[in-house]
């Protein structure tokens, strides 16, 4: 008969829906974007055995979240009571996840000579009346990558990488000029414009450069500038030259970036390994390489100024094994065999631990020491509040139709309102 | 005709409480308590919540981002509506109008309405890929246009980009409903029709168009009912973007409410949502009485 | 054959002289008709042959200029990659939620269509509305006090709150269907039972509902698909990995991994359509009734 079919259909299914749950381990849960990147496996098979081994106790399981949706992901976790103990973020999203209490201060957790190994600064941007409230993790300056063998090609120096903004936009029209390749254009500046919040945040080091700040002297929003607008004219000189593409994901900039087709891109300390890996081998980067990085240009007083997205990693507040989960927490930033593990698979800075950087594999690396050095002209936190995030997708949609020939003024003006608005809410 | 409910009180109850229940507690109170959200501030962020009147329907109605909202919904789910209805509507004709192996190309054409809209996203991201996809290939083989459109960032191609999947998607379903009513129309109708010497045109404009037109709005409304809670193909290509177009109501409200965390200002705007809705409704139920009585 | 007359017209008794041409013209239009269904069938299929043709393919060859129809290096290396633990587990939730939401929709909505096509209950005609009109009701404003409901009820990350939020929204098109269905099964079989000494509770489960199979099927498979379909509860409700159905698996696992990766992509986009696929292809008569019969009449 139909219904008794259905009945052991019905508790064949939940015989498989109660059966995943048991366990008798202890189970550590990690949320993040770490496991997203193929040749990110290795190192993550390095941190799981490696932890494992530490504490054979333990299960620790991953959840992935791609970076686009680990803040909401987050939230959502957060708020419905069952985060994950530990919890991957950027800089940029602590303030939005302490605003809910999300997060465990950390300070009691570890040593004070662990914390001394931190520089202060990354330190600061995710202290809040005192509690520190995340661990940095991979330092995040972002600084100019550039093709070397496309600088050569358009008659550049390749060991001489644009010192200035207008020498940037000169040396990218110089590339772009050069012919097709295979029917498909070559770029200036593989430059995001997706209409996703790290597009606008990504705008922030070209205001920088031209001497100006996305808050004013009291902290509060400001869009509306001189600066601001020189920076979007210097974006949309690009695009509109066809210099730099349109509406590209950040994928899409990386691929275009690993695929030799485009001179310039701005980037983290992860740049290495993604555009090694992407391009399948055949892209280098070294400082002989095909792709090297180089400072941001600096401002028109000789500045250079940039922000940094640094990986975090964090302790939630609702997490059940708080100890354990700052076990695990050690375990990728002071154990030095997991952070080289991490960065011999990665080719990224692994930690926010300076004497690690500055010693071993990573301090013998000239590619880290481009990072380290340009750690001090590094912001992290443009606007440290819960709602950077928020604010930035005001401003994205204000790139996007300054992109399309909107009118500069009246599009940052309409973006300033709508932070302003955000902000207060 | 029916058996009345008063021989079985009991019996009824039982087989209407699974739904009653589902439906109250899901739908009902939901949709409620919403609506009584709309006038609150309240977020998952923030613990306290206090009435706030007025305030969120305000500043949605002077937000020009609204406006922008809305009509890029209509305009996305009309133009995808028209669009499959009147391929729908033509394939069925086409296929009624006695080919050889009419089953087979029917069966051919329902495979697109099994594609998950999750492979619709993906499969459009490639297609319309600015560089290296299939359409702007085609488009330029055929000469239609000179440089690869940049279908993910031009305002106007973005919104056809994603009007064509939606399209595309529903032509098996209103053509099958079609097909169906067709076949259902008594061949003498048209026979006599065409002894009296009525051309093609003229026989769908005087004999089947008539018979089918109910059965065509039905099927377009439900289409276009189902278009405005779909938002899979855009959350996963646009986001929204260019700018603001291919925001629908749909994701817009969604993303007020699970990425601005902010559920006040989001039950609004689904009010206005369900407002606008219960208007057209009215205004189609009037219509459709009209044209009955007439 | 109706089809004909379309066709031609009546031409009861064509003369000689014409029938050459009545003949010809005839000839042309029939393959003008091919022709056109041919043309049609191409364009509409076109992206479905694309994504086979791309899974196909060496990542190299995908970007080829210009574009390869047919493979000419084929490989399934793209379709052993995917098969990891994590893809797995998408599936099994996906069906698992699928057939959940799948028998509860369909019983409840069977239940209580029957009860609304057999029984003169007060207002039967207001509550057939407002099962239509719930359809279009704003998903997301549901999903707004289903959140904060769930979060209270603890069914946030389980399969139940899934279950709940896939047959919410299907559950108004399973009593229009099934409604539909019970209304054109003559009543006189349940009137014969009813005079034998049935109950009401007996008649209903081994009489009618078994009777019903194909709309029920059809009532199934449709919950099923658009558990399939869902992104948003998944997306929202969801927040473990383990938990998650396919459509949020995918956007949150396969898209940033995959980005680029063409050739990945639409090997998973085939793997993803296959179930279905499968499932229409099996029941596609028992679905069409049942759907055609319920709009048509709708």
């Amino acid at each position: 008969m139909l219904d008794k079919k259905m009945a052991t259909l019905a508790a064949a299914v939940a015989l498989v829906a109660t059966g995943a749950a048991a366990q008798d381990k202890t189970e550590l849960n990690y949320s993040g974007w770490i496991n997203l990147y193929p040749h990110h496996a290795a190192a993550v098979g390095a941190i799981e055995t490696g932890f494992e081994k530490k504490f054979p106790d333990v299960d620790w399981i991953l959840n992935d979240v791609p970076f686009d949706q680990a803040l909401k992901q987050a939230t959502v976790a957060s708020l419905a009571g069952n985060a994950p103990d530990n919890i991957h973020l950027i800089a940029g999203w602590v303030p939005a996840l302490n605003d809910i209490g999300a997060l465990e201060p950390l300070n009691d957790y570890f040593t004070a000579e662990e914390w001394a190994q931190i520089p202060q600064s990354s330190l600061d941007s995710v202290t809040f009346d005192g509690q520190i409230m995340a661990m940095p993790w991979v330092p995040g300056p972002i600084i100019m990558f550039y093709n070397r063998n496309l600088m050569e090609q358009a008659g550049l120096d390749p060991d001489a990488p644009p010192q200035t903004w207008p020498e940037l936009l000169e040396a990218a029209k110089a590339i772009c000029a050069l012919p097709d390749v295979d029917g498909a254009p070559i770029y200036g500046v593989a430059l995001r414009t997706a209409r996703n919040p790290n597009s606008a945040q990504w705008t922030i080091p070209i205001i920088y450069g031209q001497g100006g700040d996305i808050v004013d002297a009291d902290g509060n929003v400001s869009f509306d500038t001189p600066e601001a607008a020189a920076a979007y004219e210097w974006v949309r000189e690009l695009t509109d030259s066809g210099c730099a593409p349109s509406g590209f994901t950040i994928d899409e900039t990386r691929n275009t970036m690993a695929a030799g087709r485009a001179g310039f891109i701005f980037e983290g300390p992860w740049g290495r390994g993604l555009f090694n890996n992407l391009s399948g081998g055949k892209l280098t980067t070294a400082a002989d390489g095909d792709i090297w990085a180089a400072p941001m240009p600096m401002d028109p007083s000789g500045k250079r100024r940039t922000i940094g997205n640094p990986h975090e990693i964090t302790i939630s507040a609702g997490s059940e094994h708080k100890d354990l989960a700052a076990e695990f927490i050690r375990h990728v930033i002071f154990d030095p065999e997991i952070t080289t593990a991490y960065f011999e698979a990665s080719s990224q800075l692994s930690t926010g631990s300076m004497p690690l950087l500055t010693s071993g594999v990573m301090g013998e690396d000239a590619y880290t020491q481009v990072f380290v050095q340009a750690l001090p002209d590094t912001n992290d936190n443009p606007i440290k509040s819960p709602k950077f995030y928020a604010v930035m997708d005001d401003l994205v949609v204000a790139l996007q139709s300054i992109i399309q020939g909107g009118d500069i003024q009246g599009e940052l003006a309409s973006a300033q309102r709508k932070a302003e608005r955000t902000m207060s809410r | 005709m029916g058996f009345s409910p008063r021989q079985a009180p009991v019996f009824l109850a039982a087989i209407f409480a699974p739904s009653i229940l589902l439906v109250g507690l899901f739908i009902v109170y939901p949709v409620v308590n919403s609506v009584g959200l709309a006038f609150t501030d309240a977020s998952p962020l923030s613990s306290g919540r206090s009435f706030v009147g007025l305030e969120n329907f305000v500043y949605l109605l002077e937000d020009g981002e609204f406006w922008e909202v809305l009509w890029n919904t209509v305009f996305i789910v009309g133009a995808a509506t028209i669009i499959a209805t009147a391929c729908g509507y033509g394939l069925a004709t086409l296929l009624i109008s006695g080919i050889r192996a009419a089953a087979i190309f029917r069966a051919a054409i329902f495979q697109v309405w099994v594609v998950p809209w999750i492979v619709i996203a993906i499969l459009w991201g490639w297609l319309f890929s600015q560089d290296y996809g299939l359409v702007n290939y085609l488009l330029m083989q055929v000469g239609l246009i000179e440089t690869p459109v940049k279908w993910m960032f031009d305002q106007k191609a973005s919104q056809w980009a994603i009007i064509s999947g939606y399209a595309w998607r529903a032509i098996p379903f209103i053509m099958v409903i079609c097909l169906a009513a067709l076949q259902g129309i008594p061949s003498e109708l048209v026979e006599s029709a065409a002894i009296d010497g009525a051309s093609f045109l003229q026989r769908q404009r005087y004999v089947i168009l008539p018979l089918m037109q109910n059965i065509i709005m039905v099927a377009a409304l439900l289409q276009a009912v189902r278009f405005f809670q779909e938002m899979t193909m855009i959350f996963v290509l646009t986001q929204g973007g260019p700018i603001n177009a291919t925001m629908v109501l749909s994701l817009y409200t969604y993303k007020t409410a699970f990425e601005d965390w902010d559920f006040g200002l989001a039950s609004a705007i689904g009010t206005v949502w369900l407002i606008l809705l219960m208007a057209f409704a009215l205004l189609y139920v009037r219509v459709a009485l009209r044209r009955n009585l007439a | 054959m109706n089809a004909e007359a379309l066709r031609t017209g009546s031409k009861p008794l064509p003369r000689r002289r014409s029938e050459v041409v009545y003949r010809l013209s005839r000839l042309a239009t029939s393959i003008s008709l091919h022709a056109l269904v041919v043309a049609s069938l191409a364009i509409l299929l076109l992206p479905i042959v694309w994504m086979l043709s791309t899974s196909f393919k060496p990542l190299a060859d995908v970007f080829s200029y210009p574009p390869q129809f047919i493979p000419r290096n084929p490989t399934v290396e793209s379709y052993t990659t995917q098969f990891t633990g994590l893809l797995g587990r998408y599936f099994l939730n996906s069906v698992i939620v699928g057939l959940l939401s799948a028998i509860l929709a369909t019983g409840a909505g069977a239940l209580a269509a029957y009860g609304l096509s057999r029984y003169r209950l007060p207002g039967r005609n207001a509550i057939l509305m407002f099962f239509m009109a719930s359809l279009a009701f704003p998903i997301p404003l549901l999903m707004i006090s289903m959140y904060l409901m769930f979060v209270q009820l603890g069914l946030l990350n389980t399969y139940i709150g899934l279950v709940i939020g896939h047959t919410v929204i299907t559950l108004p098109v399973c009593v229009w269907l099934l409604k539909n269905f019970f209304d054109q099964l003559p009543v006189e079989v349940e009137e014969a039972a009813f005079v034998d000494g049935a109950s009401r509770a007996y008649t209903l489960f081994r009489i009618v509902l078994p009777m019903a199979r194909p709309a029920l099927g059809a009532s199934a498979i449709f919950v099923f698909v658009t558990s399939w379909n869902e992104l948003l509860f998944g997306l929202t409700f969801v927040s473990s990995t383990s938990m998650r159905p396919l459509p949020a698996g995918i956007s949150m696992s396969f898209l940033t991994e995959f980005e680029g990766a063409w050739s990945e992509m639409m090997a998973l986009s085939v793997m993803v359509s296959l179930p279905i696929f499968l499932l229409f292809t099996v029941f596609q008569r028992t679905f069409m009734s049942g759907v055609t019969a319920g709009a048509v009449k709708g």
